[in-house]
Parts: structure tokens; sequence; C-alpha cells
């Protein structure tokens, strides 16, 4: 409970800065920790890999604004709408993929995402194509429009606050256990009663569930989508975050998220360095920090740390 | 009927490329049993070498053998700094291989920029006509180098001492080890033909597709479906899948719509993956016994 | 009588060419203790996976408590209440000790996913409960201190011990242990076997395979043998022992034709000295201070039961596995510190377990591939395509082989996936000679062999010392391998339990008691060799005695 305490203070802090730009990092935070919360359940705690979970963010965005623009539905039940659609589709689609494996796992869920992409370009009877769907209503409570970063603020940090509460919840419950069997070691899972593939395809529904979540605020926050943000370099994106944060600790999760979004801020007055930063970090990280970028950097402050007492002692 | 046979043409064209792409996957993946993520990327690496020397002033011929040994040497100093160290986790290694892949494109974006690339045609851009079908003098050379490079990879694997220790350290490391065969070594050599056959790709199609930055992920993707269609692990399958994918691709492209070029593949893939995942022609005995 | 509690009816099951399981059929009754025995191959571990929903019987069925489990999945039959545990133990690295045997609860904790979200009063209690539940579990195993430990720091015994806590979380009624005994120390299994009876008499029943012949004998009530698929005793323990047909199923059978004469009058020079070598597998010891010898023109035979060891002690010889402790020499110079890829170079050559045959190449390409290593030496250019001399002297060495194993010299261009069984080894042992080795090792050459076929293959073996290469040999087939080696030592547990002339080995009527290393009546302690006569039975005859 004090980490989100912790947590409040720095985003009051945040808020009441005076700072525009800070408060719209903060948002743009928020919105990313939705689906990297969600793929750090299904990678990091089951064990199960998906290169292609832009494609949830981006159909709960789709499906929101479309129904609440071109169905003129309130735009909170067409949240809510999207939300649980999604979650039917990505259960559907743990159905059909998790009895693969491996690079086969790997590559279907790629082949999903470039799939909902391209149907997203193509279909511009109803998303609009490459030019994307425009005037999509905001979301508003008691008369106030959340379409500012101000304003849409809080409603971005309370879900995603409320989605880390209810991730460390399950983690902490008998089905986390379950799922960390799962991840281990499925034969071993099956011998104890799991059913593997039931209890993947349940938690690829909620990790779907956040991602579309974190979609459809965003297209009633920024009035406008378009196919462009919803591509495989969103989705590896999101794994970048997950894999920084050592793919399983919820709160290593968002460390991830921030640290991501504060260096793509700091590396764009220096053009493209991003790209290649975060293919080389992905692979250092993978191969020597395995518990993500936090971890191993505490273990290389330790080892540094070590060393110098060691020196020190010498002398 | 030339409609059709136009269709065709183009499809071979672009099989073969997609066939030395899923080549060189399967080169990789037979030794060490890893799918490399970033195959498409030294096939873009490749090309953008070659057009970057040839701006430079370097004559094609010497241009195009450089990038592709430099992409191979790459290949080498890839596996052992980035794939020896991780291990034998599938998950690892493919998050690995697709990190490698984004920094080859954050490399090239910084060399080269954004802008798609041309290089120059080998042997001029006048269109020959063959039985009332007309393709780019380009078209003749992908499909001969491809044929080229398969039959001498053929010949290599199939007819000398080095290509048979080469495959008997592919389906079973521990036994080559037993008689003397060095396995780091052949898994080095794995990746250095990985990279040199996936820059070949990369450099033959380049004056007729445009390369950039980011045209190896969907060349890789291709290139793994065809690796699927044929079987994962065969060269042959490899090398028949890529042109059953072009020649799909094709007549899709052709009696369809364009923009649902690239639906295809993975409609194919997804097929494949669910119906028959051990591809037509079947999984070879691969890095297992 | 009361109904069996598990019933298996004609289970059949067939892996291409090989019949695995063959019309078995066996009854477990309420509250007993049975052992399910055999040799290496015999398809108790695919019974297991039959009966426990791992794998899909070809045909026969299996009833638990009246209903049929066959065809449901694993989890579900382990919901029926059944479960079992692993051959490797298989504890869950990322977590601890008591989140194992938690995880084994969770599934009929009666809190999912949805409530596992919202953290409601179910979840909650069903968290308590399964801790609670852990707590006591790990205390009937002995575990209970060791609870907060990580589960990747256990030995192996205490894994052995965790998979078992892990089975009663599940609220099974009928345990299957696959091999809970492997890798332990005889206090151990003691401790073992005290658990095993603590679980029945909570009601349990349980089901074990065990190699360990000592530890069955102290333990169960009922034994059930099986070899080469087939149900070929099942009975009380005295009975089983002595059936011929059990011994047999062991020790092995084949009548070789050409026994080996008494051994030459030329001195033998010792050409493999492993001296005190000690080998362990993440806690668990493997071979324990195995002193062995091989002289220049000897056939060795090294014969001990499945788990004994022998495997182990190739593969440290071929540099596959490093030892603990201890030394190698070959031909006078140590190897233990030469990588393995180099001692292919010094002489020695390995034909390993199972074959390992390059499947997709030739028969003629597989031969050939095994001279890697002298033509490396001869130069980069040889590896290529080798010409001149070196060509020459590949092809000599590959007509040699078709010399040996003349059925190969038919198969040249056959693929060497294709093979029969028998072919198949004959290919193996001719690719280690094809670099002409000074030692050939043979890895269990009988192993899944008619024994037609496997008494063809084992004598051509002697005839090689006539080429000047000499044999060590790893053997389950314990009668055979004796009558064509000059000299055995007999491997229990990991210590060389007997040596000498193989003639006398072969000729002691207690070979088969040590071999099988069986216990006594089922209350007597497991000896240990400071208090048993029967390890000081063959005085070791040292190397010196041999000599004429």
């Amino acid at each position: 409970m004090t980490r989100v305490a912790l947590l409040a203070a720095a985003l009051a802090a945040v808020y009441f800065s005076g700072s525009g730009y800070l408060v719209n990092l903060a948002v743009v935070t928020a919105l990313f920790a939705l689906p990297a919360l969600g793929l750090s359940l299904l990678m990091g705690y089951t064990g199960q890999i998906s290169l292609g979970h832009a494609a949830f963010v981006g159909l709960g965005a789709y499906a929101s604004a479309i129904l609440a623009k071109s169905l003129g539905l309130d735009p909170w039940l067409a949240l809510a709408l999207a939300v649980v659609a999604t979650t039917a589709v990505a259960w559907g689609i743990g159905w059909l993929v998790f009895r693969l494996r491996g690079h086969h796992l790997a590559m279907a869920t790629l082949a999903f995402g470039i799939i909902v992409h391209v149907a997203t370009v193509e279909m511009k009877g109803l998303t609009g194509g490459q030019d994307g769907l425009s005037g999509i209503p905001p979301l508003s409570v008691f008369g106030l429009e959340l379409g500012t970063d101000r304003a849409v603020f809080p409603l971005a940090w309370l879900a995603c606050i409320a989605a880390i509460l209810l991730a460390e919840n399950l983690v902490r419950s008998p089905a986390g256990l379950t799922m960390r069997a799962v991840a281990e070691n499925e034969a071993v899972a099956a011998s104890f009663g799991i059913a593997p593939d039931a209890l993947k395809r349940r938690i690829m529904a909620i990790s779907g569930c956040y991602a579309a979540l974190g979609g459809a605020i965003y297209g009633h926050y920024l009035g406008y989508i378009s196919p462009g943000p919803f591509d495989v370099g969103f989705s590896i994106r999101l794994l970048l975050m997950v894999a920084l944060g050592g793919f399983a600790g919820i709160w290593s999760v968002l460390f991830g998220v921030v640290f991501v979004v504060v260096t793509s801020e700091l590396l764009k007055p220096f053009g493209r360095f991003d790209v290649v930063i975060y293919g080389v970090l992905l692979v250092v990280v993978m191969i020597y920090c395995p518990r993500g970028l936090l971890d191993g950097l505490g273990l290389a402050a330790r080892a540094l740390g070590r060393r110098l007492a060691g020196a020190r002692a010498a002398e | 009927m030339t409609e059709l046979a136009q269709y065709v043409a183009s499809g071979l064209v672009v099989g073969a490329i997609y066939g030395l792409i899923a080549i060189g996957f399967t080169a990789v993946y037979n030794v060490t049993g890893i799918v490399n993520f970033a195959q498409g990327d030294f096939a873009m690496l490749g090309a953008l070498g070659a057009i970057g020397l040839t701006a430079a002033g370097v004559p094609l011929a010497p241009a195009v053998v450089l990038a592709a040994l430099a992409v191979g040497l790459a290949g080498v100093v890839i596996e052992r700094v980035a794939i020896r160290p991780a291990g034998p986790d599938v998950l690892r290694g493919i998050i690995i291989t697709i990190g490698v892949g984004v920094s080859l494109q954050g490399v090239a974006v910084l060399v080269w920029g954004t802008d798609a690339q041309p290089l120059p045609a080998f042997s001029g851009e006048k269109p020959i006509d063959l039985a009332g079908v007309t393709v780019p003098p380009q078209a003749l050379w992908v499909v001969g180098t491809a044929a080229a490079l398969m039959a001498g990879l053929y010949l290599f694997f199939a007819r000398t001492y080095l290509g048979k220790a080469f495959r008997a350290c592919a389906i079973n490391a521990f036994a080559a080890s037993l008689m003397g065969i060095p396995t780091s070594a052949i898994r080095a050599l794995s990746f250095f033909v990985s990279g040199l056959v996936g820059a070949i790709a990369g450099i033959i199609v380049a004056p007729i597709a445009l390369m950039q930055y980011d045209s190896g992920i969907f060349l890789g993707i291709k290139g793994f479906v065809a690796c699927i269609i044929g079987g994962f692990g065969n060269p042959i399958g490899a090398a028949l899948g890529g042109l059953a994918l072009g020649l799909l691709e094709a007549l899709a492209t052709g009696y369809l719509s364009s923009g649902y070029k690239n639906a295809i593949a993975f409609v194919v893939l997804l097929a494949f993956l669910f119906a028959r995942p051990g591809g037509i022609l079947g999984e070879l005995e691969g890095a297992k016994r | 009588m009361s109904a069996p509690l598990l019933e298996v009816r004609g289970v059949a099951v067939r892996f291409g060419g090989l019949q695995a399981l063959d019309a078995v059929s066996l009854d477990v009754a309420p509250g007993e203790i049975l052992a399910l025995i055999g040799p290496n191959g015999a398809g108790k571990s695919t019974l297991l996976n039959v009966v426990s929903g791992a794998l899909r019987a070809d045909a026969g069925s299996v009833r638990f408590k009246g209903r049929r489990i066959d065809g449901l999945t694993a989890d579900a039959v382990n919901a029926s209440g059944l479960a079992r545990t692993f051959q490797g133990a298989e504890v869950l690295r990322a977590m601890t000790v008591r989140e194992n045997v938690m995880a084994a609860g969770a599934a009929r904790a009666g809190a999912g996913v949805v409530q596992g979200l919202a953290w409601l009063g179910p979840a909650r209690r069903a968290l308590a409960r399964l801790a609670a539940e852990a707590e006591s579990h790990l205390a009937t195993v002995g575990l209970a201190a060791l609870a907060a430990a990580p589960a990747s720091s256990l030995t192996a015994g205490q894994q052995r011990l965790l998979a078992v806590a892990r089975a009663l979380a599940t609220g099974a009624e009928l345990l299957i242990l696959d091999e809970p005994g492997a890798g332990l120390n005889a206090t151990e299994k003691a401790f073992l076997a005290e658990v095993i009876e603590r679980l029945r008499s909570h009601g349990k029943t349980v089901v074990f395979v065990e190699h360990d012949l000592g530890l069955v004998g102290r333990l169960a009530e009922r034994i059930v043998v099986l070899d080469h698929g087939v149900l070929i005793a099942a009975g009380l323990p005295q009975q089983v022992r002595s059936d011929p047909r059990v011994i047999e199923a062991y020790l092995g059978n084949a009548q070789i034709g050409v026994a080996r004469a008494a051994s030459a009058t030329r001195p033998a020079a010792p050409l493999l000295e492993v001296r005190s070598v000690a080998v362990s597998y993440g806690g668990s010891i493997a071979l324990d201070r195995v002193s062995v010898q091989v002289g220049e023109g000897e056939v060795v035979a090294l014969v001990g039961a499945n788990g004994a060891g022998k495997s182990t002690l190739l593969k440290a010889i071929a540099g596959a596995v490093d030892p603990q402790s201890g030394t190698i020499a070959f031909g006078g110079a140590e190897i233990h510190r030469v990588p393995a890829a180099a001692r292919v170079g010094r002489g020695l050559s390995l034909a390993p377990e199972g074959r390992a045959l390059f499947g997709s190449l030739s028969v003629r390409d597989n031969l050939a591939v095994g001279r890697f290593g002298r033509l490396r030496a001869a130069g980069l250019r040889q590896i290529l395509w080798p010409s001149g001399e070196e060509a020459a002297a590949l092809e000599a060495a590959i007509e040699d082989v078709f010399r040996l194993f003349p059925r190969l010299r038919e198969r040249a261009s056959q693929l060497a996936g294709t093979l029969s069984g028998g072919e198949g080894q004959m290919l193996a042992i001719g690719r280690a000679l094809v670099n002409r080795p000074r030692l050939l090792m043979l890895d269990e050459p009988s192993f899944g062999l008619a024994p037609q076929v496997a008494k063809e293959i084992l004598e051509a073996l002697p005839r090689l010392t006539g080429q000047g290469i000499s044999v060590l040999l790893v053997e389950q087939n314990a009668q055979a391998a004796l009558q064509i080696s000059d000299r055995a030592y007999v491997l229990v547990g990991g210590r060389v339990a007997a040596e000498g002339p193989s003639a006398a080995l072969a000729a002691d009527p207690e070979i088969a008691q040590t071999y099988l290393g069986w216990e006594g009546a089922r209350d007597t302690p497991i000896p240990g060799p400071a208090n048993d006569d029967r390890f000081n039975r063959f005085s070791t005859v040292t190397y010196e005695e041999v000599k004429p």
C-alpha cells in the first residue's frame, strides 16, 4: 500500500507542477502501462509469448471509437462494450494459438497482430483506412469533457492504479501460483490438476482487457486514431517495456514503461538513436539481466561496490 | 492467358527471394535450434550496404561482394556476442533475435536514413520479352542468382565432406562432437551462411524493390512462412515453400487487391500452423535426435 | 476382498516399430504398496504415462475407482484422485518449497482467476488454507524446516521428498511415484521408505517404479515386473525375487557362441587408467571414487543395473562430463583436462548410448564423418575434400568396417535412419572405428535389440583386439558381456562392487544377487559396503595379479 501512496504523491506532484509537458508525459505513461501490465501477466507470470499485443490496444481503440462515433452510443458505454468485446477476442485468439509453442507461437501472435493492423488499414469503410477516424466524442464526467491532458490524467491513472492492484491480487492468489506453475513446466502443472491451456486463455483474456482499456481511453482522449500507432513497432516497444521490467514484477513493469517513455523524450533531439538503443538494450537485458534492468543495475552496483571495497582494503 | 503467365513470372521472382531468406532461416535453425527473427534484416543490411558502397563510387560487382561478405561476418559476430551467451531458453532466444533485428534496423536508420534507396540494376532496365511475358532484366538476375546459390549450397551440403560434417552437427551435436567435429565453429559458420545468403537475397532484389530500414521485417516474416510451408529445417522445402508463397502472392495481387497481398502470407501461415505445423515436406530430424 | 482401486486392462502402446507395451493388465488394491520394476526399456515409464493421462494408449482401458480414466487429460486424471511424480523430480525452481506444495493444491482450492483478481474472501481464505496444508504436507515428508527455501537449493533427495509432498497436496488417494529413490544415499532411502509407510498409514495407496531393488525389497508388499513391454511376473517379493524369468530379464540370457579365449600371453600394458573418479549431478552422486583399468588388447566389461553409473563413467572418459575429482590417463598421459573433441584425436572413440546416428546421412557418409578428427589433424583442406593419402586411408578404414559388418556394405547408400536396430548399432560401432582408435568404448550396444542380433554384434567385438583395438564395454546384458570379455567390473550405486576375470565372475552363483542388489526381508536395514560381506567377496583383483 505504501507503494501506491508514493505513486499517488508523485502523481500529485506532477499534476500540480504547472508543467503541461510533464502532465502529458504522465498521461502517456499511464496509457502505455495498461497494455504493458497485461502483457506482463501473460509473458512474465504465465510464460507465454505475444508479439502482437498492439492489436488488442488497437481493437479497443477502434471498437470504442466506432461505437461512439458511428453508432452514437454514450462514450462510457462504448468503452465498456469495446473492452468486453476485445476481451472475448483475446480469449478466442488464445484458443487458437495456445496449442502452439515456442517460435510457432511467437510467429502466430505476430501474424495476428499484423492481420489486425492490415485490416484497420484496408477496411476503409469502417475504420477510415490510413486517414483514421477523427471526431471521436470524448468521455465526460459530470459534464466535464476529458479531452485534455489535465482532464484525462485522473482517469488514466485511476485506471492504471486499479490495473496494478488487480494484477497484484491475481499474482498473490492461488491462481497466481497456477500461472507460475504453467510458466515453468506444463507437464508438472497438469499433474497438479491444472489445465494449462484453459488458464492461458483466461490470462490472455485479462491481458487483452487491459490493453483494450488503454486503447479506448486513448481514442476518446485524443479524439482521433489511425492505424499507425498500433503496428508491429508498438508491439515490440511493449515487449521492451516488459523485458526491461524483468517480465515479472508488477511495479518493475511500471519502471520499464517510465524508462522507455522518458528515454524516448530525451533521445528526441538526437534523431533516430532511440531504435538502436532499444534494440541493443533488449539484447543486453535479456542476456545479462534476466530479472530486469533495475535488478541488473542493482547487481552491477553491488559488484562495483564490492570491488571498490576490495581495492580499498588492499591499500 | 498472358496475364496469368505474367503473374506467374513475377511470382517466381518474388518466390526466389523468399526461398533464399527461408534457406537462411534453415541454416541457423538446423544447427542451433533458434529461429533468427533478424534474418530479414540481414537482407536489408546487405542491400543497403551495397547501395551505400555504390553511392560512394565503388563499382557494382565488388560492392555486391563486399556487402554480402560483410553481412556474413556480422552474422558471425552476432552469434558470438548475442546468441551464444543466451543459453538454451527458447523465449529468451526469440526475444534476443528480435532485439538484434531492431538494432540492425536502428543502425540502418542512422547510416542511411529512412528514405527508400535504389540500387542500379545489374544489366540495365530495358524490359525483356519472353514468350509474351515482359520481365525486367533484373528479374532474370534474381532467379538466376537464387538458383545458382541454391545449387551451390545443395552441392556443398550434399557432396562435400565439410557439408556432411555440418549436417551431422545439425542432426546431433553431441554425437558430432564425439567425432571431433567442432560444434561452435559450425555454429559460427551457419550464421555466416545465413548472413551471406540473406544479404545476397536483399541485394539482388534491391533494384526492383526499393529497400529501406524496415524492409527486413516483412521479408523475414515471408521467409518464415516459406519455411513453415516447406517444413521447418528442410532446405529443399524452404526453397519450394518460397516459390509457392511467391506464386500465391502474385496471383492474389493480380486477381484480388494489392492491399491484401501481405495478408495472404499471414493467412497461409496461420492455416499451416494450425493444420499442419510440420509443413508439406515435414520437419527434418533437425537439431534434435 | 475389496474392489481394486486401479484396474489396467490390456493396455498396448506402439511407438513406430517398437511395441512399448503389449496387453499389460494389472490391479492395484486400495491401501497397498506396489512396486513396478523391470530392466531399462521395459516400458515402466510408458505405463505410468498411460495411467496418468500423459499418453494415450493404442488399446486397452484404465479404470480408477470403477470409472474409466484412459482418454482423460492429465489434469482431469489428477482431479479424479490419482497423482504422479516425475522421473526427474521436476521441482518448480522459481518458487520456494512451500509455494511448490501450495501450487499443487491450488487447482482444488476453489478460487479461480476472477476471484484472484478481486482478492475477495474466497481467494484470501483459500490461500491461507493452502499455506496451512502445505506446512502439514511438508511435515509429513520431513521438509518443514525448508519451507521458505528456494526449491532450486534442495538436494536431489530433498527434491524427491518435495515431489511426494506435492503429490499429497493434490488430494490424491493413489500416489504413483516415479523412481522416488533415484540419486539418494542409503540414509535418505531409509527415510523415504519411512515416509511412504507413513503415507499408507494415512490411507493412501502407493505404486512406485524403482531400479533400486534393495529399496523395493524393503518396502513393497507386492511386486509387478515388466520386461520388453510385457508383464512377466507379479506377486509377493519372495516369489518374484527367485523367479528365473525375472533374473533372466535383468541379467540377460544370450548364449554367446564364441566365448572369449583365456587372456593372451603377451604382457598387457595399461592403456586406460581411471583413478578414483567421482561425478555428481546436482547433488546426487553418480560415481563414487571409481577406479577402472583397461590394458592393451583387452576386452573389459562394465556391468551393473540401470542407474549404477556405467554410462556416466564412459562419458567422463570421453570428456562429455567433467569429474569432480580423480584422474584419467590414456596411453600414459593424463587426459582429464583435454577437451572432448581433442580426445578423439588421441585414439579414444565412443559409440554412445542409443546409437545417435545421423539419420539423414547415408551409411557411408556416417562412417566417413567418423574420421573427421584425423582429417582435421591432416589439414583444413582435407575436411573440405579429402584427397591423396588421406582419402585412401579413409577408404581403407571404411572397408575394414564393411569387412567386420558385411551387412553394412549392402546398405552403404541407404539413409541411416532407415536401418533396423541391429544394423544401426553396427553402424554406430563402425563409425567409432573409422578413425582407428586405440580404445573403443561402447555404451549399451545390445539395448533394444533382439537376442539374436545382439549376439551377432557382441560376438564381433573380440575380433577387434586382433587389429590392435582394445574394448571397454558397458552392458546391461551382463551374462553376454561376461562371456566375450577378459575382465569385468560390477557397478552398484556408483561404486565398484566386484571386479575380476570375467570367467570367474560368470561362474559365481552370487553374481545375480550382487548385480541386482536385492535385499533380504522387508524389515532388514539397507546395508552399506562396510558391513556387507558380498562387497568383499571378490577381493579386488588388482592389475598386477592378472599378468601371467
